[in-house]
């Protein structure tokens, strides 16, 4: 199949091509996420959550004529401890007060909005524009997420939605810099019958009962125990 | 401790992948999961099976029937769940109320009207809901600490944990409250699990939290193992008899013990954690395996083949004390005095004693004269009430041990004649092999067939076997 080679088509298309790579590698950064969760036992928020980070370091990543890994990694984090840091601070005020529990959703959502607005804001006036090529779409999905963190605070422990959100957003880095890598994307668009993989590869991670590399971890002194019977 | 030793142990561990793949989805219907899943429901079915649950008092099922609720209706204790809540999220348990209508919780902090209200609109729309969506509210009444558990649990009643697979019971744990778990039995709050022996009903062994073991209640020195369980047949077949009622092959039954009423089932659980599993130093794979495909006629049968399985912890008893040495009622005590002085008798073994006394004769041969000097002195009355001879100790034990190295201790016990005032040392002594030291009092048994009796104090590294007479 080597002749739908999806990079000749790159110049003819409208099509963007970022998007093209997007698309592409989404069974990928699925695939990933997934093995995080069950071989090696990576908490996160779900699938949905890690993809927007992904997709949302590509969209920073984004330069002239390429991709800047440090770019995107540098303003991706940046945008994202905003989002998290300001639902940390504003659920922490609005948790005591006797408000049902959407409306107290939709204050930390609206602070979040502030924050993010101020911020870039505060970075167009200091000139710092690169950050503001960033796509309103991914600002509204990013937005979105601390829905979900907001959630995580209210129904877990502090500790744990935060271990959660760090794991989240590891992972979210570790897939983004999968997807950047120029052989990556090579392979991805000159064989794009390589996506098939995806079926077998997770039919295996499927089926995998083993222990994740976290419980061996939380197991290892019923582990070193002498096996029984 | 090599990898390959992981690798072989790993088999006896559940971890979650397996524990979905190859249990949940194999063994749980959807529809059996959904009774587990709704409070109401499993209060429905266990009750139809004659299988006793904490009293309902009412369902509130929409925002309509809360605000045409009378609170003052509702007796002043009381306990109020998410109907499909999640790991315990959303539910309040209420002690009392005050007479501004607050209600108070275990750890004193109030709940006022409103807050109360806002709490309950809150379950309404699903917030603590299993699936997210709309939810009713339980209000049952409150389980009365049972007695057995007073010291144990901080404020909050233990919860009893069953998992039975097949019917047959497989491993179970008991969940202590603590401080720092505010009072709820729930381990990611930092409250305590510890496993209980499946045959007898006795813990074992605890952690502490998510991880880490642990010996004694926080701040006590009260020891997790060894509590029994009340009811604990009972409350094994109760397991296994709502396993039948719900038709869920795989679950986790968790008990509350009422002071009162005994074991009630507060909920069914179709995805049991694997904590447990690190509470009772034990993995639940192997057991599930040896569950597997077992023809359990009834419940009895059931309960008799988890007993007979998994409750192994008899051949460990023995290890722990095979270590001590059989001794008889009639042993030769080899004494260690001064300067190397020794000398042996034949001692009474007697359990019935505190401690250990000697004769005055045996303490000369050992060198202790200054002691025997104080003895003879006529410093120490013979007989005394129980008044008096507490003063004279006091005041004998400040005065004698502050004087002389030798004396360990003055105290006031209970002989044949009365009350008696007797001068305690610290001996070495020898029984079989074993030398060890204890505190022997010395007074005169010229009178008696034995010149030294070892007390039960003195006979916690032995065993004793009443048939062997030397």
């Amino acid at each position: 199949m080597p002749g739908i080679a999806l990079s000749q088509f790159e110049n003819n298309l409208s099509l963007d091509p970022n998007t093209l790579i997007f698309l592409v590698t989404l069974p990928l950064v699925i695939t990933i996420i997934s093995f995080a969760k069950y071989i090696m036992g990576v908490k996160s928020f779900g699938i949905y959550v890690p993809v927007i980070l992904t997709f949302m370091f590509y969209q920073f990543s984004r330069i002239d004529g390429g991709v800047s890994v440090w770019q995107g990694l540098k303003y991706g984090l940046f945008i994202t401890l905003i989002v998290f840091i300001s639902s940390y601070i504003s659920y922490k005020i609005v948790q005591p007060l006797t408000l049902h529990y959407y409306s107290k959703l939709a204050i930390v959502t609206t602070n979040v909005t502030i924050s993010l607005l101020v911020v870039l804001f505060i970075l167009d006036l200091m000139d710092r524009g690169g950050i503001l090529r960033v796509d309103i779409f991914s600002l509204i999905l990013l937005a979105s997420i601390s829905e979900r963190f907001t959630n995580l605070l209210a129904s877990k422990q502090t500790t744990t939605a935060l271990m959660l959100s760090l794991q989240t957003i590891l992972l979210g880095m570790i897939c983004f810099l999968v997807i950047s890598s120029q052989s990556v994307q090579t392979a991805f668009l000159n064989y794009p019958w390589i996506i098939l993989l995806s079926f077998p590869v997770n039919y295996l991670i499927g089926r995998f009962t083993g222990l994740r590399l976290s419980e061996i971890y939380r197991f290892r002194e019923l582990l070193k125990k002498d096996s029984e019977s | 401790m090599s990898y390959l030793d992981y690798w072989k142990n790993r088999k006896q561990v559940l971890g979650i992948n397996e524990r979905n793949l190859s249990y949940i989805s194999e063994y749980n219907t959807t529809k059996s999961k959904k009774i587990a899943d709704d409070k109401v429901l499993t209060k429905t079915v266990l009750n139809k099976a004659e299988i006793p649950t904490p009293k309902l008092i009412t369902i509130i099922h929409n925002q309509k029937e809360l605000r045409e609720l009378d609170f003052s209706t509702l007796p002043n204790s009381f306990v109020l769940k998410p109907v499909t809540g999640l790991e315990g999220g959303g539910i309040e348990i209420f002690y009392n109320r005050d007479k501004q209508n607050n209600w108070i919780r275990a750890d004193k902090s109030k709940v006022s009207p409103d807050e109360f209200y806002h709490h309950c609109i809150d379950i309404l729309n699903g917030r603590y809901s299993i699936h997210q969506e709309p939810d009713s509210i339980l209000i049952e009444e409150r389980v009365k600490i049972h007695h057995e558990f007073k010291y144990y649990s901080y404020k909050g009643t233990p919860d009893i944990r069953v998992i039975v697979f097949n019917n047959i019971p497989i491993m179970s744990y008991i969940r202590l409250a603590t401080k720092e778990s505010a009072g709820k039995a729930n381990l990611a709050m930092g409250a305590i699990g510890v496993g209980i022996d499946l045959a007898k009903g006795r813990t074992t062994s605890a952690i502490h939290g998510k991880s880490g073991y642990i010996e004694y209640v926080p701040g006590t020195k009260l020891r997790l193992s060894g509590l029994r369980i009340p009811y604990w047949s009972k409350m094994l077949q109760y397991a296994v008899e709502a396993q039948k009622a719900t038709n869920l092959r795989f679950a986790a039954v968790d008990f509350l013990l009422d002071r009162d009423l005994g074991p009630l089932i507060v909920e069914l659980n179709a995805r049991p954690g694997l904590s447990i599993q690190l509470a009772n130093d034990d993995g639940l794979r192997w057991r599930l395996k040896k569950a597997t495909g077992l023809k359990v006629k009834d419940v009895e049968k059931g309960v008799r083949l988890g007993k007979d399985m998994f409750g192994g912890e008899i051949e460990e008893g023995i290890e722990s004390i095979a270590g001590k040495d059989l001794i008889g009622i009639y042993e030769t005590v080899t004494f260690y005095g001064k300067d190397d002085k020794t000398t042996a008798t034949i001692a009474k073994v007697d359990t019935g004693a505190d401690s250990t006394s000697i004769d005055k004769e045996i303490a000369r041969k050992l060198g202790y004269t200054e002691v025997l000097d104080i003895i003879d002195s006529g410093i120490i009355p013979e007989n005394v009430d129980y008044e008096e001879g507490l003063k004279i100790v006091r005041k004998l034990n400040e005065e004698l041990t502050k004087k002389h190295d030798d004396v360990y201790e003055v105290n006031l016990v209970k002989s044949s004649h009365g009350m008696s005032i007797r001068v305690n040392i610290i001996l070495k002594i020898k029984i079989q092999d074993t030398t060890y030291e204890t505190k022997v009092s010395i007074f005169d048994r010229s009178g008696l067939t034995y010149n030294a009796i070892i007390g039960r104090k003195s006979l916690t590294k032995f065993l004793i076997d009443p048939s062997k007479i030397r």
